[in-house]
Parts: C-alpha cells; structure tokens; sequence
C-alpha cells in the first residue's frame, strides 16, 4: 500500500514539474520595402557577411551597455544578412555588371538595445566599393542607423529595424553613386 | 518433510538455470563472431581511424557484413595500422575487393567499407606468407571517394546530374579534371580536405563539386539529428548530452560550408552560383536545426530564469 502511494505522489509531482503553454514562436521579415533599383550603372552586390553573433536567425537584443543576447520566442525568417544581401542587390545590382565594380558588404551589428524602454533598432553594416580587375579596394565605410522601436519588444524592434535598414540602404547607395562615378561608363 | 521438498525446488530450479546459461553461450559462440566467421586483416595507411573501436560495424553495398576483432600498430609496415575484422559466411570478399573508413558526422563513430572492384575476380581466400589470415587491400585516399559521391550523385540525381553536366561541358572538362588531379595529389586525409578547398579557391570548378557532396552528408545527417531531436521527449536523458556535443560538433563544419558557398556565390560564372545557393540553403538549413538544437533542454523546461527578451513571456 505504501508503494503505491508513493508511486502515485511520485507522478503527481513529476505532472507539476512538466511546464505549462509557452509564447508561440514568431517569425519575422527584415524588410526597407525596396522595390525597384537605381538608376546609375549597376554594380555586382556580393553576398553580405556577418559578424558570427549576428549570422542566425536569432534576434539579437542589449539589457546593458557591451552584452548581447538572444530573443527566445522570437526569430528572422532567414538569417539578416541573406535578406540584406536580397535588397541591396535589387536596389544597386539591376543588371550585368560583369566589368564593373564589386560592392561588398559586412553586417556588424543588428540589435534591439533596449537598456530603455521602448529601445531603439540599431543597424551597422561596412562597405567597400572594390575594383575586381585591379583587385583593389577603392573606398570603405562603415554605415550605421538607429531608429527607435515601436515598443518595447521584438515586433516594436523589427518594425524599427526595417526603417533604419532603408535608411541604411540609402545611405550606400549615395555612397556608392559618388565613389563609383570615376568608374561609371 | 516441509523443508526438504523446498531445497529439492532450490536445487532443480539452480541446475535449469545453468543449463540454460550454458546452452546460451554455446548459441552464442556458435552464432555470429563465432566460428564460422571468416577472419581478414587490413593495413591502412592513409586513411585515419578516428572513431573506429573493436565491434565497429563492416559494411559491403551498405550492409552490415561483420565487425571489427580489433587493431594494433603494425610492426612490419611502418606508419600502418593492422584492423582485423571478423565476417560472416557467404561474404563476397574477392581478391580485388579493398576497404576504407567512414566516419558518421554525428556521432563520430567509423566503419569499415568493404567494396569489390570486380566481381569477376577471384574470391579472396589465401593468405599471404607470414599472415594469419587473407589480406584485404586499402582502398583510396577520401579525395577518391569524394569524386566517387560525386559520380554517384550523377547517376542517382536527375537534377545534380544536369549540374554537373554542366559543369562539366567541354570548355570547363580540362581545368576540372586537373583540379581534380592536383586535389588528389595534395589530399591525405579527409581533414585537409577542406583546408585545400580554401587554399584553391579559385579553382572553383573543384571547390564546387566538394561543396556539394559536403552538403549532401550534411542533409543525411540534419535528417538523422532531426529524428534525434523528435524523440527528445521520450528519452531526454539519454539523448540531451548526446546531441549538444553532436550539434557542436557540427557547427564549425556547417560554418565553413557557408563560407565557402558565399564565396561561390560571389563568382561569375551562373551555373556554379546557382549550385552554390542550394548549397547554401542546405548549410542553413542545417544550422538552423543546430540553432534550434542549441539547447534541448529548453525545449522541455523552458527558458532560465530571466532569459527572456524584452515583452516575452510564459504564459
């Protein structure tokens, strides 16, 4: 009789122990809304890189000043730098560009800081403008936008990371325009 | 008479019992690694034997033909290793039948793999003067059986075959085949494989090929860590630390997948950047399912403590 009690009270613990429904996990697009390329001579957009912390789809975010960590629930649908890439080729890329100039691109940083509320969406990305026949690199710099989040969680942060990339993207392609000018034909 | 009926039950339950534990181990000696199996010796040289233990699993067209009895340094043949594997009756060891290894990504463990190079020759029965049993030949370096994925994957996959075609049109056949020739001249062994694809690199006919037969073990084994991680639930225990070591493992090989995918990717020539991009979706795919796999034990407890992002919560 004991050891069925005991085995009955062992199971209803083991029952309270199990956790109870979670926030469903959510996906979300990183999206500036390009929707049609330049008009100056294209250039071939290679592939965006990442800095290792940032090449997930995780969502990153910063309670305090020098730590980073990752949303749970939370995630991009493909990791940032691929959707990037998607747009700053359909935004300076637009046709064959086979002797023309390279861009290519490096994701530094892409996070909610949100050390206050409702944060802000922060977006760095380095550039450099590269002669592939030459094989030398003809301009580089570091791009960097922060928009404020919408609120204080991960669809406040996207909404405020897909503002500050459009901005971001307008920002190298003027860049871009002015540097690729000599090599424009 | 109340005490002596129980010890004789004692007694005949004590001799049934032992006569069944003596009946089992003639069953086993007489089965399997027994006497019937048939004993071969194989020295490697070139290939690593990583992950190999005594009992490893044999394997000829896929399945499992017999195990490995065990392995030394050899004495005669310096820098080889002398394995001795045990297989059943009725295996088809010819005198041109060679061996390799092969290492399962996930779990590390290494196979033995027994294939025939003509199933004409002769079946492989003497042994050779001074040897205790027939001697089976090494086969080739993994650069050679990565070129065999790759002729394998032409015959299996319609569609990997029409890529490869293509690569392999006459303007691009010459460079391939001495890509090819210089990769098998350089590589040993399978962990340089990768460094030589990175040193090449402009070689990206070859680097192509590589990635891709990469990416096809890597899809085998994402599926195999995926039915790992479903049955998570029913065996965490067990399972927990099994796949975060795998799952670490894997990272630093799917990693240098992307890389070098992302570097195709930027290359001119179309057709290798089309490959190059569903390679890349399945070096992500698979990180992905790493990335889930992080940690399993969230799954099934939840977050830590203050872990959550700002406005997540549990409900």
């Amino acid at each position: 009789m004991k050891a069925v009690l005991g085995i009955l009270l062992a199971t209803i613990l083991a029952a309270c122990a199990v956790p109870g429904p979670r926030e469903p996990d959510r996906y979300f697009i990183l999206d500036a809304g390009i929707t049609a390329p330049r008009s100056g001579a294209p250039v071939v957009v290679a592939p965006t890189t990442a800095a290792g912390f940032y090449d997930t789809q995780d969502i990153a975010y910063s309670r305090a000043p020098g730590t980073r960590e990752y949303y749970r629930f939370n995630r991009w649908t493909e990791r940032p730098q691929r959707s990037i890439h998607a747009q700053l080729a359909a935004r300076l890329g637009g046709g064959p560009a086979r002797d023309g100039l390279r861009l290519d691109t490096n994701l530094d940083e892409i996070y909610h800081d949100a050390s206050e509320q409702p944060g802000t969406a922060r977006i760095a990305i380095t550039a450099e403008l590269v002669d592939p026949a030459g094989r030398t690199v003809l301009a580089r710099r570091t791009f960097s936008r922060s928009v404020p989040a919408a609120s204080y969680d991960a669809p406040g942060a996207v909404h405020g990371f897909n503002r500050a990339l459009a901005a971001l993207i307008g920002d190298i392609e003027a860049w871009v325009a002015v540097e690729a000018r000599p090599k424009a034909r | 008479m109340e005490p002596e009926a129980k010890y004789t039950l004692v007694g005949a339950a004590a001799l049934i019992l032992v006569a069944l534990l003596a009946a089992a181990l003639v069953w086993l000696k007489s089965s399997g690694e027994g006497r019937d199996a048939h004993r071969f010796k194989i020295y490697f040289e070139k290939h690593s034997l990583e992950g190999l233990e005594p009992r490893s699993y044999v394997t000829m067209q896929g399945m499992k033909v017999g195990s490995v009895t065990g392995f030394r340094f050899s004495a005669s043949r310096k820098g080889a290793v002398e394995v001795f594997i045990s297989l059943d009756p009725g295996t088809p060891v010819r005198t041109s039948t060679t061996a390799t290894t092969e290492r399962h990504l996930v779990t590390g463990l290494a196979t033995v793999r027994l294939a025939n190079g003509s199933e004409d020759s002769p079946l492989l029965t003497e042994s050779p003067e001074g040897e205790p049993y027939p001697v089976i030949q090494e086969g080739g370096s993994p650069m050679q059986q990565m070129t065999d994925t790759v002729s394998q994957l032409a015959l299996s996959a319609g569609e990997t075959m029409r890529r490869i075609n293509t690569t392999l049109a006459p303007e691009n056949i010459a460079a391939f085949t001495e890509i090819l020739d210089n990769l098998r001249r350089v590589s040993r062994r399978a962990d340089a494989l990768l460094t030589k694809a990175d040193a090449t690199f402009d070689s990206l006919g070859g680097a192509a090929d590589e990635v891709r037969a990469a990416a096809v073990a890597l899809k085998t084994d994402a599926d195999t860590l995926t039915k790992t991680y479903a049955s998570l639930g029913t065996d965490a225990a067990a399972s927990i630390g099994e796949i975060r070591e795998a799952v670490r493992k894997m990272s630093a090989d799917v990693d240098r997948l992307a890389k070098r995918a992302d570097a195709l990717l930027a290359s001119g020539d179309e057709d290798l950047r089309d490959t190059a991009r569903a390679v890349r979706a399945a070096a992500e795919a698979l990180g992905n399912a790493a990335g889930r796999m992080r940690d399993p034990r969230e799954v099934i407890y939840g977050p830590p403590e203050g872990g959550l992002g700002p406005g997540e919560k549990t409900r």
